[in-house]
């Protein structure tokens, strides 16, 4: 059994897994910190350069939402999401486990469910541009369907490597 | 049909340990797909439609900031400055803590960003001092209350967001209830000073003191440029928070306190913080979606109306109602349910909309002490190394305080709208 444990474990910590993992971190640290710094451009051309920047806030609001789908993948990957979790440590473990299956599967449901729509909906208003920086809607909705599949798939490492819900419960996330 | 399946299945799905965001996106998902039969393209939409905002953007900032500023350095400096202004009276140390908390209020916009930062370095100061470890717990968790409170405020930024109500008026309204609030929590910390073991420590010198303060100096300035600067119409408040992270990046990197690997773990772990409080938000948005296509907002309204016609009894049935939510739901989550809700009620009583912000703010926080669930105290539990259940006696009073300066935010509406009105007209 201890053998098969660290077997399980090694999944997420697999190559494959890693790869993705610290792609997903550059990309996530690369989004938030240019938030920051277009927003800073933009209050530096109002007043210093007196011009305003048409395509930033668009920008950034675009990027608020890959930001949070991507953000949302590893929040998965780390067990940061906010769960309440009444039944851990109030049933047996074997219950337990069961408990925690269901509840990865329902998650790999919802995100099923909303990356198949968010796919649909984006694909059809692909002909629709941006107001300001005329990019194609289909790059700005694709973050829904891009950030479900990667939730999904952090869901299924985690429960497959019997760390799903880890440290979930609020007090570890938020400490 | 559509509100029993929402209800019903949000139960279970909250049951098994699904995440908040899930458990109301996936709940509202059934709802739909089962009562309505409408079409399922409303899942994109609606979660686009939650996030397309530019104000939502400064809660990512706001929390940047304040880790920024924590790992620059400011945090400590703050704490040292409490300490040498405060530390010589009866109960200095808890005190210097409660100020400490004024101040980082001032800077970051989240209780737990501030009680963790505070609480780690106060919580053991205080137990080696000879405080109770249940009273440190209960003066810290209670003072980080303020924090989305007293400007800026993540959770202001979020009400503000869904509602249309200024965010700028909303952080100034929030000072003045703010401040009460902590000069409340000093009082109450005064007075039950000699039942929690407090002592006094011996009084630094002026030039201590001035010492202290001068290195206090750059942190004080946020406040400055955040608040200053919204209120001028220099900025946004999103974009008062860009320039909040570049300041503490510029004043981190400037005591040598950054470094590129700790930065990049700082950034990544904002981005996961507030990726999960907004994808929250987008669940919420779906769920909440359905209270009000369903008509249950509707029937909620009736119903209080069919229960009181006077504003003062409908805003006290509304603090009961938002307490016991507050007691088990987390504050952003709660927030966003009901404020669908509570908007229309506004409107029927005729309540002053940011004066009623406020008050929903400050009761739902109250959430972060109450058991069953106050992540507030539990994390300083945590860092004091007792158990949360032996905490409630000393947490009692500090909540009662917190009960009553919210009420009388309900029912003072100067507290609340004199500063706006002076600053804004």
């Amino acid at each position: 059994m201890p053998h098969d444990k660290e077997n399980r474990r090694a999944l997420a910590q697999s190559l494959p897994v890693r790869i993705i993992r610290h792609a997903l971190e550059a990309t996530v640290a690369a989004v938030v910190f240019s938030y920051a710094m277009i927003i800073c451009t933009q209050v530096f051309y109002r007043y210093v350069l007196n011009s305003s920047l048409v395509w930033s806030e668009e920008l950034v609001r675009y990027g608020l939402l890959w930001g949070v789908m991507l953000g949302a993948a590893l929040a998965s990957d780390r067990n940061a999401h906010v769960a309440l979790d009444p039944l851990r440590g109030k049933v047996s473990d074997d219950t337990y486990r069961i408990v925690s299956w269901c509840s990865g599967i329902l998650v790999i449901v919802f995100c099923a469910v909303t990356a198949w729509y968010g796919w649909q909906y984006a694909y059809r208003i692909r002909l629709m541009h941006s107001p300001a920086s005329q990019i194609s809607m289909i790059y700005v909705y694709a973050a829904i369907p891009v950030g479900c599949v990667l939730i999904a798939f952090f869901t299924i490492v985690q429960l497959f490597s019997g760390t799903y819900g880890a440290n979930s419960s609020e007090e570890e996330l938020l400490a | 049909m559509m509100i029993f399946i929402l209800f019903a299945t949000f139960a279970v799905f909250l049951l098994v340990g699904l995440p908040l965001a899930f458990a109301m996106g996936l709940s509202a998902i059934a709802a739909i797909f089962l009562g309505s039969g409408q079409s399922l393209f409303i899942i994109p939409q609606r979660i686009y439609g939650s996030l397309d905002s530019f104000a939502l953007l400064a809660v990512p900032l706001f929390i940047l900031a304040g880790e920024l500023m924590n790992s620059g350095g400011i945090t400590e400096r703050i704490v040292r400055f409490s300490r040498s202004a405060m530390g010589h009276f009866k109960g200095g140390l808890a005190q210097a803590n409660i100020l400490s908390n004024m101040f980082m209020a001032a800077l970051s916009g989240s209780s737990l960003a501030d009680l963790s930062a505070i609480g780690s370095m106060m919580i053991p100061a205080m137990a080696r001092e000879g405080y109770k470890k249940s009273f440190a717990v209960a003066v810290t968790s209670c003072a980080a209350l303020m924090a989305p409170i007293i400007p800026p405020s993540v959770i202001a930024v979020i009400y503000g967001s869904i509602t249309g109500i200024s965010i700028g008026a909303l952080f100034l309204a929030g000072a003045i209830p703010g401040i009460m609030a902590g000069l409340g929590i000093m009082i109450l910390t005064r007075v039950m000073a000699s039942k929690s073991g407090a002592k006094a420590m011996p009084r630094g010198s002026w030039s201590q003191f001035a010492g202290t303060g001068l290195s206090a100096l750059p942190a004080m300035a946020v406040p400055v440029i955040i608040v200053g600067g919204i209120l001028s119409g220099i900025f946004t408040p999103t974009e008062a928070g860009a320039v909040a992270v570049a300041y503490a990046l510029v004043f981190g990197i400037m005591t040598r306190k950054h470094n590129a690997g700790g930065l990049y773990s700082l950034i990544i772990s904002a981005g996961v913080t507030t990726s999960s409080a907004l994808l929250t938000l987008a669940g919420a948005s779906l769920f909440s979606y359905v209270l009000v296509a369903s008509g249950f907002a509707q029937a909620t309204l009736d119903l209080l109306v069919a229960t009181t016609d006077t504003p003062w009894q409908a805003m006290l049935l509304v603090f009961l109602i938002l307490v016991v939510l507050g007691m088990f739901v987390e504050t952003v989550s709660a927030l966003i349910l009901v404020t669908p809700i509570l908007i229309p009620i506004v409107g029927h009583y005729g309540f002053n909309e940011i004066q009623f912000g406020i008050f929903t703010l400050m009761t739902l926080v109250m959430g972060g002490l109450t058991p069953p669930v106050g992540i507030l105290a539990m994390v300083a539990c945590r860092i004091a190394g007792i158990e949360y259940g032996k905490t409630f006696g000393m947490l009692t009073p500090f909540i009662l305080w917190w009960a009553v300066a919210t009420l009388l935010v309900g029912f003072v509406p100067a507290l609340t709208t004199w500063l706006p009105s002076m600053v804004l007209n």
